[in-house]
């Protein structure tokens, strides 16, 4: 038997290796964190005119050439009953939890308004994000707020304040911004920052009825409904917008509104199941 | 190897001519000692590769064993509580210090370093976020999604870059050869290329820490059951890609060398070595190589399927309607999760003999040697492997107890399982035999030999527990099942590894190692380690499931917060007492005494009938002939307590006593007439 | 004893955890044969190895005693735990069946509840068919690691007074998981794409009333039904197989109470979801 040069070991090593890379990266994007799953349907629709990352220029706000958008969100349909949970699956919860949690897929306040609905224009314009960052927490084995805006490249500081595990679990439904999934043992603080127009489900696996949406976008013009139903979008530039509202589980409605400068231009959306 | 004369002897032929070429050590630097085809520089290269790759699945262990007994969110001690009640604290006061009493230890040095600064409880509850580390910021600890990856990847550095290689590569490599009396292995070159894709994989396996900002490698498991592993999710991202690859790299390198060891095995044995004249340590590995050569296969298509299914879309392993989190999986339906798991286990637990059998062969030649007397039961010691061989193939079932298989099934598993407790027991008993009425020298070989066998026990024995499949509902995936595993693995085939080191070191490297740090390591690693392990029986016992990364928040599992603190400390001490091994192995090195004799500890085996160390080539000159068994200790008729297997007995009893029939056989001419080696 | 500020005891547990399902004993029965006979086999061996070790400990003065081996020492340490471990294997083949094999006779032929358990990251959702017991109506109702179950009374011989074999169609809808319930002795994987079979019982209720006996249906549930108050005390359930970084977080509680207070339970909860059915 004659030797082959010992070359050749190491060019089939080397090359072994890099095959072996190559099929890795092949995958995905070796660094992103993105997953090969399936995407919802209604996936992405805002910001449809092109993701605010690829516009050009970073618009500032300019108060001397804009107006207000205020209205209120009304419900329409049967009165609903709040859906109290019980706890007592997952006894660290009860202990951590001081009132009652109810579902919140759909709060309809007692004057007949809706709470945790979204409403923003719709634009490609980008504007430079806050630098102080946005804040959710899980608090009794809620997610509190559970409707919440930030604008693409601020910072979302993620909070636990329980002293049980949750797991924070989001899933874009967008395609640019990355799904993520990590525990968050004892009460703590971790920071993120969402890239693109998104809307973002915030979940806690450990606790499936813990969730959160999330909407990032690339301006500041954009509310969610408390309380009251009213929502306000302040310093919207002049001009005809498309004012979007979206609910989580009743879907989402648009109208044109012109906006004059200095004037408060008012909107009323109707809801029902 | 100086003489260019071309020995007759099988095997020689390929040293002849590469021989004849250059003469003595003119070989580059690269070329002798890394891009090897020396069977002995290559047993070298994994021994040293796979002491480095131990000290990072110790790291690892130790870190898992950190987080289960310090997970974040620890609540005061009752003493604590009293403590703050008689400095008068009460009320919102005392409810205060409870919740900024902060419990939490990160793991030292590495927690903070990997998972960023770790701030006071006040400061968190201010929201405050701290310096983040290497693989993000969950305040010094490590976080759930991690400890699942720390355990996975020290399975699997374990059993695929320590274990496997350690005694196939490390130990197959040097002592086959030798012991067999062949010039090198059958393909030189398949035998470096074997170790360079074996190195090719261990690289991967540590490059998929770092591909992923969060360090999340492979997190599964070592057994990666689908469709945990087989859908690409953010904590099975690219890391998990990497592992398949790894393990199949793994795999191809020890097909590769399973291939070589037969081959070396069947066709280039000494003059006079039959098959039952091999040593004990030849005999695993020829067995091991067997099996080796055709599981391993059957793990590598798994894993390409598994690729398969993460990245082309295929779904052998995934079901219809697999939703996870609320999203559908497109690729999924069709498949059999339960699959996966047969396919598995058709591999992994004839890989868990894989893991033992060379160790067995190993402590067989060192007990024998260090009590002077032949093997108790050769043949049935050579059967009852073969026998745990063959069993090995029919028992993976036992694993999927509770996989929801047909029950039927699981009672011919249980009985299979059963079956093959039996040949380990013949086993033990014939070490029993062995060291029954010998003279027994306590040298760390030795000692750790007889460390291998009394734990070997406890660890097949506690097989039985969990062979039996009702009692199995209860233990399986327990902490039972982790200490049965570190039973075998750990204080068996570890301690097989250990003693294997101690007792070829002198041929090895041709110094001695330190007796007396040899027998501190021996007692210090003894006894921490049943200080790990053995307190996993009782937590297993009280139900405590195993992979948690944090037992809070379970009542049941409250009890054993002591227990878990005392086996981590155990642990560290087990991963400090390394330090006097790693110190002795290496000090001897360079300043250990030099072995005056080519044959220390008056054994048999032909290994230790060459020059030390063995030359390129193994002999100057001949290989040697086998003129009978390896196991002739303290012969009746021979003066000396030991008959080499070079020597004819003949000669043998002439060096002695000087019988007169032996009278012209000085010459070594007129020892037993050999009988041709088998083909 | 050691006792926690919230109150749980943690004195250290050296054994099994007590066993309240009628196959809970059988288990147990086989870890006591298997123990004791693992025991002497390992004070024997071990035992002859320390003595092995003394005893012939180097002494040039001793002669060695030269073997190879014996042949029916062979036979006798081959045979003999060879019919040990076989008996073992056939007596165990029973409660195996039991626990496990519909089609042996020793399996319950009917089950007076039946829930089904789906199990996801990380929770374990139960699925009640509601007060017509059936599947795939509006009055079925779905918990979160809630599992409540009718016990079933026995006498003080240990006999059952009435039969409650629970039986747990599970399956889970991403990964792996597995049902653990530690004091039923019970533990099934929970396998996506494949509806398995689980049974039990539970011989201990999981409260006693102020007689040590059976509280009325009316007192134990809360007046809108989500919990049941009082059933304070409850055995864990938990995740046995590696699903994902909340693994370790997968629990469930079980909760074993009279008939008549479990079946007001479900009432309530039954009604209330076809209420909500009915209401769009
Ligand atoms: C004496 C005979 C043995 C018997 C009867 C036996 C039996 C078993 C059984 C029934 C299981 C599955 C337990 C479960 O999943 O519930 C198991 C697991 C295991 N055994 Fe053994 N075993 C024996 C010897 C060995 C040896 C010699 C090794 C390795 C050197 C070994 C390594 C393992 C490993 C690594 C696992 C766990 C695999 C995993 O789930 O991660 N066993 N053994
Ligand atoms: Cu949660
Ligand atoms: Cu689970």
């Amino acid at each position: 038997m004659r030797y082959l040069p010992s070359r050749w070991l190491s060019i089939v090593t080397a090359a072994t290796c890099v095959a072996a890379l190559v099929v890795a990266c092949g995958g995905g994007d070796s660094r992103s964190r993105k997953s090969i799953r399936g995407r919802a349907p209604e996936a992405a629709s805002t910001g449809s005119q092109g993701g605010g990352a690829q516009a050009s220029g970073v618009k500032t706000i300019d108060p001397a050439n804009s107006g207000t958008i205020t209205g209120v969100v009304r419900w329409a349909g049967a009165a609903i009953k709040p859906i109290a949970l019980d706890l007592s699956g997952n006894p660290d919860c009860a202990r951590v939890a001081k009132e009652t949690v109810y579902d919140e897929t759909l709060v309809v306040n007692a004057d007949d308004t809706v709470c945790n609905a979204l409403v923003s224009i719709d634009t490609a314009d980008v504007y430079a994000p806050p630098a102080e960052p946005a804040i959710v927490d899980q608090v009794g084995c809620k997610y509190v707020p559970h409707v919440f805006a930030l604008m693409a490249g601020q910072s979302l500081k993620i909070k636990s304040s329980d002293a049980t595990l949750h797991n924070v679990h989001y899933i874009p439904l967008g395609d640019v911004n990355q799904e993520d999934n990590f525990a968050m043992p004892a009460p703590g603080v971790r920071e993120r920052v969402f890239e693109s127009n998104d809307w973002i489900k915030f979940k806690c696996d450990v606790h499936p009825w813990m969730v959160a949406w999330c909407a990032v976008r690339t301006h500041p013009f954009f509310a969610v409904t408390g309380t009251d139903g009213k929502f306000t979008l302040n310093n919207v530039p002049a001009g005809t917008h498309k004012l979007v509202l979206k609910h989580e589980s009743l879907g989402e409605q648009s109208v044109s509104i012109t906006v004059e400068v200095g004037k408060v231009a008012t909107q009323e959306f109707t809801l029902k199941k | 190897m100086s003489t260019t004369a071309a020995a007759p002897a099988p095997g020689a032929a390929t040293h002849a001519d590469h021989g004849a070429g250059h003469g003595h050590h003119e070989m580059s630097f690269l070329r002798k000692w890394v891009f090897s085809t020396d069977h002995k520089v290559i047993g070298l290269q994994y021994l040293f590769a796979c002491i480095f790759t131990l000290l990072l699945g110790g790291l690892l262990a130790l870190m898992v064993r950190w987080q289960i007994a310090y997970p974040a969110g620890a609540k005061p001690s009752a003493e604590q509580v009293q403590e703050w009640k008689s400095q008068g604290l009460s009320g919102a006061k005392l409810d205060e210090a409870i919740a900024n009493f902060d419990g939490d230890k990160p793991f030292p040095i590495l927690g903070e370093l990997l998972w960023g600064e770790e701030l006071s409880k006040a400061d968190v509850n201010a929201g405050m976020v701290g310096e983040p580390g290497l693989f993000g910021n969950s305040n010094g600890m490590m976080p759930a999604e991690w400890y699942n990856v720390a355990f996975t990847m020290h399975a699997s550095v374990m059993i695929f870059l320590v274990i496997i290689p350690m005694l196939t590569g490390a130990f197959g490599n040097w002592v086959i050869p030798l012991q067999i009396g062949a010039k090198d292995m059958a393909f030189p070159f398949l035998n470096g290329l074997s170790f360079w894709t074996w190195l090719s994989a261990a690289l991967i396996l540590c490059l998929s820490f770092f591909i992923d900002p969060a360090g999340i490698s492979a997190g599964a498991g070592w057994t990666s059951y689908p469709p945990l592993s087989g859908v690409v999710t953010p904590t099975a991202g690219p890391g998990q890609t990497l592992w398949c690859i790894g393990v199949i790299l793994g795999g191809t390198s020890s097909i590769m060398g399973s291939l070589n060891y037969i081959t070396t095995i069947v066709n280039l044995r000494a003059p006079g070595m039959s098959l039952f004249r091999m040593p004990l340590t030849t005999w695993s590995a020829f067995i091991t190589s067997i099996l080796q050569l055709f599981a391993t296969p059957v793990l590598s298509s798994a894993m390409a399927m598994l690729l398969f299914d993460r990245h082309m879309g295929t779904s052998f392993f995934l079901p219809e309607g697999l939703n996870f989190s609320g999203v559908d999986i497109p690729n999924a339906g069709g498949g059999q999760v339960i699959l996966w798991q047969h396919i598995f286990w058709f591999y992994s637990h004839p890989a868990v003999y894989i893991m033992i059998l060379p160790a067995m062969g190993i402590v067989s030649d060192i007990i024998a040697v260090w009590s002077r007397k032949p093997i108790f039961g050769y043949r049935p010691m050579v059967y009852s492997m073969s026998a745990i061989a063959g069993l090995g193939f029919v028992v993976w079932g036992h694993h999927m107890f509770q996989a929801g298989m047909n029950p039927v099934l699981g009672t011919t598993f249980m009985i299979s399982t059963i079956m093959i407790a039996l040949p380990s027991a013949v086993k033990v008993f014939n070490w029993l035999g062995t060291l029954w009425g010998g003279q027994i020298t306590f040298s760390p070989p030795l000692l750790f030999a007889l460390g291998f066998v009394s734990m070997f026990v406890i660890g097949g024995l506690s097989g039985i527990y969990m062979a039996n499949a009702p009692f199995d509902i209860f233990i399986h995936d327990t902490y039972f099942i982790v200490a049965h595993i570190h039973y075998v693995l750990f204080t068996g085939s570890v301690m097989g590894i250990f003693a294997g080191i101690y007792h070829w070191y002198p041929k090895m490297f041709g110094r001695h190692m330190s007796d007396g740090l040899g027998k501190l390591h021996f007692w210090l690693t003894f006894v921490f380690m049943n200080g790990v392990f053995f307190p996993m029986h009782i937590i297993g016992l009280g139900g405590y499931p195993r992979r948690y990364a944090s037992f809070r928040g379970y009542d049941f599992l409250a009890p054993y917060e002591g227990m878990n603190v005392f086996m981590t400390i155990c642990a560290m001490a087990l991963g400090l007492c390394q330090i006097v091994f790693l110190f002795n192995f290496f000090w001897s090195l360079l300043a250990g005494k030099k072995v005056t004799s080519d044959n220390p500890w008056h054994a048999n085996s032909l290994e230790w009938s060459t020059t030390t160390p063995p030359p390129h080539g193994n002999w100057i000159g001949p290989v040697p002939t086998a003129y009978h068994g390896p196991y002739e200790y303290s012969h009746p008729n021979c003066k000396e307590d030991y008959a080499p297997q070079w020597m004819p007995m003949q000669r043998v009893y002439a060096d002695a006593a000087a019988p007169a029939t032996a009278a012209p056989g000085a010459s070594g001419a007129v020892g037993a007439p050999p009988p041709a080696p088998a083909h | 004893m050691q006792v926690r500020p919230d109150g749980f005891d943690v004195t250290w547990k050296w054994w099994l955890p007590p066993a309240h399902s009628s196959f809970g004993d059988d288990v147990d029965l086989l870890f006591y044969w298997i123990f004791w006979i693992t025991m002497l086999t390992f004070v024997g061996v071990e035992g002859l190895m320390l003595y092995f070790c003394f005893k012939y400990r180097r002494n040039p003065a001793r002669k060695t005693i030269y073997t190879k081996g014996s042949h029916s020492l062979e036979v006798a340490w081959t045979v003999i735990p060879a019919v040990i471990l076989v008996a073992l294997g056939v007596a165990s083949a029973k409660t195996w069946a039991t626990t496990k094999d519909p089609a042996n006779p020793s399996f319950p032929q009917e089950f007076q509840t039946t829930v089904k358990i789906i199990a996801e990251q990380f929770a374990w959702k139960v699925t009640y068919p509601g007060n017509d017991k059936e599947f795939g109506t509006d009055d079925d109702f779905t918990e979160t690691n809630i599992l409540n179950v009718p016990f079933e009374p026995t006498n003080a011989d240990g006999e059952v007074i009435t039969e409650e074999n629970v039986r747990v169609l599970l399956s889970s809808k991403d990964v792996i998981h597995s049902l653990f319930i530690p004091v039923l002795r019970v533990k099934q994987d929970a396998v996506p794409g494949f509806l398995g079979n689980v049974w039990f019982d539970c011989q201990r209720a999981t409260y006693a009333g102020p007689d040590g006996k059976h509280l009325t249906a009316d007192s134990k549930y809360s007046e809108d039904g989500r919990t049941l108050v009082d059933w304070e005390e409850s055995y864990e359930i938990a995740c046995a197989e590696l699903c994902g970084l909340g693994h370790s977080q997968m629990r469930m509680q079980l909760k074993a109470v009279p008939r008549a207070d479990w079946e007001a339970w479900v009432k309530v909860k039954s009604d209330a979801a076809k209420a909500r059915a009915a209401g769009g």
